[in-house]
């Protein structure tokens, strides 16, 4: 991507919440490194990783916090999201309880993250449903609302694992007020563009002051516009900006 | 009040070999296996513990993690130094921190070296102490302590940003989930090393500052105020914690900060005496600081209790006069007077009797108080605690008291006033050292090379000389020049006596012998 001059460049806190084994960290090794590991030990605690993510009119620098989705860790997760602009909450589409957990991590960063939060709902592992073909130009929730009308024909059908359909998991999105995507860290498949949608979500005011929770006064409106209503539009520009799009 | 001292008192035998040693084995049966590296966790710190304060038989230790083999002498002293020798019965339910140092005997547990420790007999337990209502125990009261035990000498990062404000924000309910957490980010960050690391720790960054050199804190660091909300926090490693501010409102006069000051850089026995283990071991950071670049040369112990190892060196008193020790529970002064001081004779205390720094509360400083009247642990000890009154040498500086004093009264922040006296107290030093500096210059300009052991080439009557032709940058006290020069003398030869001189000769050459390195 041709640079006229250094665009603004900002941090922005991301933490990833979820049950255990639904692909956290894959993702993020997906996000960052373009890699993929089958049978990942599980997470400790939580990882620090960094990813830049080119905008045509900025960059955002993730400060990824990978959490570890065992039980046992759950009570650390305040440490985590504290101060968080954004948050992927991620479940397994092949796992109908984990988009309940899902569901408890979203209500809880509501109820208690930074009043601006922008958050993510991703259902992982697409590449075990019949979908992880044919879909590479869809862009996130567009097009996959699109596929879910006929998500219940496919169930039935062989070698589809999924639990969980798109449309039910995308109307708790649209409810919610949430972006969403259905990823595959096995292939790469949306991958990046939930990253980038993220990052075109975070408001540019609170960007500007370089804010984290205190700026968030400015920020929760415009981040509710941006994937409220008009998620749509939003998502489009997502598409274009993808080609040129994160930094990896 | 759950514990007074008499009581923690009695418990010394609590910890025999044998029934320490079970424990531990019993430990090491419910601590979860380490999946990392315990080497590279050990570059930073040793283990977390988390001291539970049993009302029946006093502290015991909960958890270690990762699983470390601390001898039973270490951990009678880790689970005593843990919690305050008293409690402030107004304040039951806020978090305290403090942390104490203590002379280690655990041999089978093997840290890696670094130019950073200077000290490796000597390791620190940085505590955030807890006490939360608990319907379930005796007196209604739990009383917790989480530990991170280090062989670094970083209280601002330990104590002040991991333990105070990061960890405090959880439950110690989370403890193994906790401490399994800490230890597996930690593994992930760099060697330490001088300069400026980035270290991820509980969804926050920590922009750690470690000076090239102990002595010289600012030294190489950019210091500026961080306009970013969010992150990363910066913090210098080895910047003293807590305030000048408190100190000086606890002072009868702001002027016996010179008498700290000479006390510490003559190493010379100091004690502070304080309600809470915050504060003394607060003061104790501060007051090592005071006196950079000359490293303190004494046995510091920020926080001692009876139970400290410090008593078990000699027998019933510090194995050396020169100390610095922070303290609450003022029968330790009795058993660091060895032998048990009788009552001095009138106006004259025995030479190795330590200066006290009584920080009770804060004095109203209108009256004028007298002195000797004051000694607000005579009631409850029922024993007269004198100690050193020394006269002092150094004038003080009429302008800085003044600045001080309207500061303190002012709405100046503690760290300003912290700032102030810093400064104050190290333009003082840098005038002090500048006669020995010039000194050693002629020395080694007398040869060609620049050898760093020339400076074992001391004579005390060249120097005494060289300094009464061409004076020193401090001004002493004395009415007439003649008395000024006599008290410049003294003070110069009680140093050059000190064990503080030796540290200071030991440093200079040190980095003298680094930059011979770096050509």
């Amino acid at each position: 991507m041709a640079e006229g001059g250094p665009k603004p460049s900002s941090s922005v806190k991301l933490v990833l919440l979820g049950e255990a084994a639904v692909g956290k960290s894959s993702l993020v090794l997906r996000f960052v490194n373009d890699d993929f590991q089958e049978n990942r030990e599980p997470t400790i605690g939580a990882a620090f990783l960094t990813q830049k993510c080119n905008l045509p009119s900025r960059t955002i620098k993730f400060e990824i916090w990978d959490t570890a989705g065992q039980e046992r860790f759950a009570s650390l997760a305040p440490m985590y999201y504290r101060n968080a602009q954004s948050a992927l909450v991620v479940y397994d589409l092949t796992k109908a309880s984990s988009l309940a957990k899902a569901k408890h991590w979203v209500a809880e960063l509501q109820r208690q993250a930074s009043p601006g939060i922008v958050i993510a709902l991703v259902g992982n592992k697409l590449d075990l449903t019949n979908q992880s073909t044919g879909l590479e130009s869809s862009m996130g929730g567009l097009s996959l609302s699109a596929a879910a009308s006929d998500g219940d024909e496919e169930e039935e059908e062989e070698g589809d694992a999924r639990q969980i359909t798109t449309a039910e998991a995308k109307s708790y999105a649209d409810e919610e007020g949430l972006l969403f995507f259905e990823t595959s860290a096995k292939t790469g498949h949306n991958v990046q563009e939930v990253f980038t949608a993220i990052a075109n979500a975070i408001p540019e005011s609170t960007l500007k002051t370089r804010g984290g929770p205190g700026s968030g006064r400015t920020g929760g409106g415009a981040a509710g516009d941006t994937f409220g209503g008009s998620g749509g539009v939003n998502l489009s520009a997502v598409g274009e900006t993808n080609k040129d799009g994160c930094a990896c | 009040m759950s514990r007074t001292e008499k009581e923690t008192v009695g418990n010394g035998d609590l910890f025999e070999d044998q029934t320490e040693a079970r424990r531990l084995d019993e430990l090491k049966g419910i601590v979860p296996e380490s999946t990392f590296s315990v080497e590279k966790l050990r570059e930073w710190l040793i283990a977390f513990i988390v001291c539970d304060f049993n009302v029946d038989l006093g502290p015991e230790i909960e958890w270690i993690y990762p699983y470390s083999p601390f001898s039973p002498a270490d951990l009678t002293t880790i689970c005593f130094n843990s919690f305050p020798d008293r409690n402030n019965p107004d304040d039951l339910t806020t978090d305290t921190s403090f942390h104490f140092r203590f002379r280690h005997t655990s041999k089978d547990i093997k840290v890696p070296s670094s130019e950073l420790v200077s000290h490796p007999e000597f390791w620190f337990g940085y505590c955030l102490f807890r006490q939360q209502r608990d319907e379930t125990v005796k007196r209604k009261y739990g009383q917790k302590s989480f530990v991170v035990v280090s062989q670094h000498d970083f209280t601002s990062l330990f104590r002040d940003q991991m333990l105070a404000k990061t960890l405090p924000l959880l439950d110690f309910s989370a403890s193994s989930a906790l401490m399994e957490s800490a230890c597996a980010q930690i593994v992930n960050w760099p060697t330490p090393r001088p300069g400026q690391m980035e270290l991820p720790f509980f969804g926050s960054i920590f922009n750690l500052h470690i000076p090239l050199h102990s002595s010289y804190p600012l030294q190489g660091l950019v210091r500026k105020e961080s306009v970013k909300q969010n992150h990363p926090i910066d913090i210098f490693a080895l910047d003293p914690v807590g305030s000048w501010k408190q100190v000086v409102e606890c002072l009868p006069n702001a002027i016996d900060l010179y008498i700290i000051y000479e006390r510490i850089l003559l190493c010379e026995p100091t004690v502070a005496l304080a309600l809470d283990p915050r504060f003394c071991s607060e003061f104790v950071s501060l007051a090592f600081d005071l006196i950079r670049p000359v490293p303190f040369a004494g046995d510091y112990r920020p926080y001692i209790t009876m139970h400290s190892d410090i008593f078990l060196q000699s027998h019933g008193g510090p194995n050396t006069n020169h100390y610095l020790i922070g303290a609450t529970n003022p029968f330790i002064l009795k058993r660091l007077q060895s032998p048990p001081s009788k009552k001095p004779l009138v106006g004259h205390a025995p030479k190795d009797m330590p200066y006290i720094v009584h920080l009770a509360e804060p004095i109203p400083k209108n009256g004028h108080k007298n002195r000797k009247s004051r000694s607000p642990h005579k009631e409850e000890t029922g024993f007269d605690v004198v100690g050193q009154e020394p006269k002092g040498y150094v004038s003080r500086d009429w302008a800085f008291l003044k600045e001080l004093d309207e500061a303190c009264k002012g709405d100046s922040s503690p760290a300003d006033i912290s700032r102030l006296v810093r400064r104050h107290f190290a333009y003082l030093t840098a005038r002090f050292l500048a006669p020995l500096d010039r000194y050693f210059a002629q020395l080694i300009t007398a040869r060609s090379a620049v050898d760093p052991f020339e400076y074992k080439g001391f004579s005390e009557t060249d120097f005494l000389q060289m300094l009464s032709k061409h004076g020193s940058g401090v001004e002493f006290k004395g009415k007439t020049h003649f008395q000024r020069n006599k008290m410049e003398e003294a003070f110069y030869k009680k140093f050059c006596k000190s064990p503080s001189f030796f540290s200071w000769l030991q440093m200079k050459m040190e980095l003298a012998s680094r930059s011979q390195m770096a050509r």
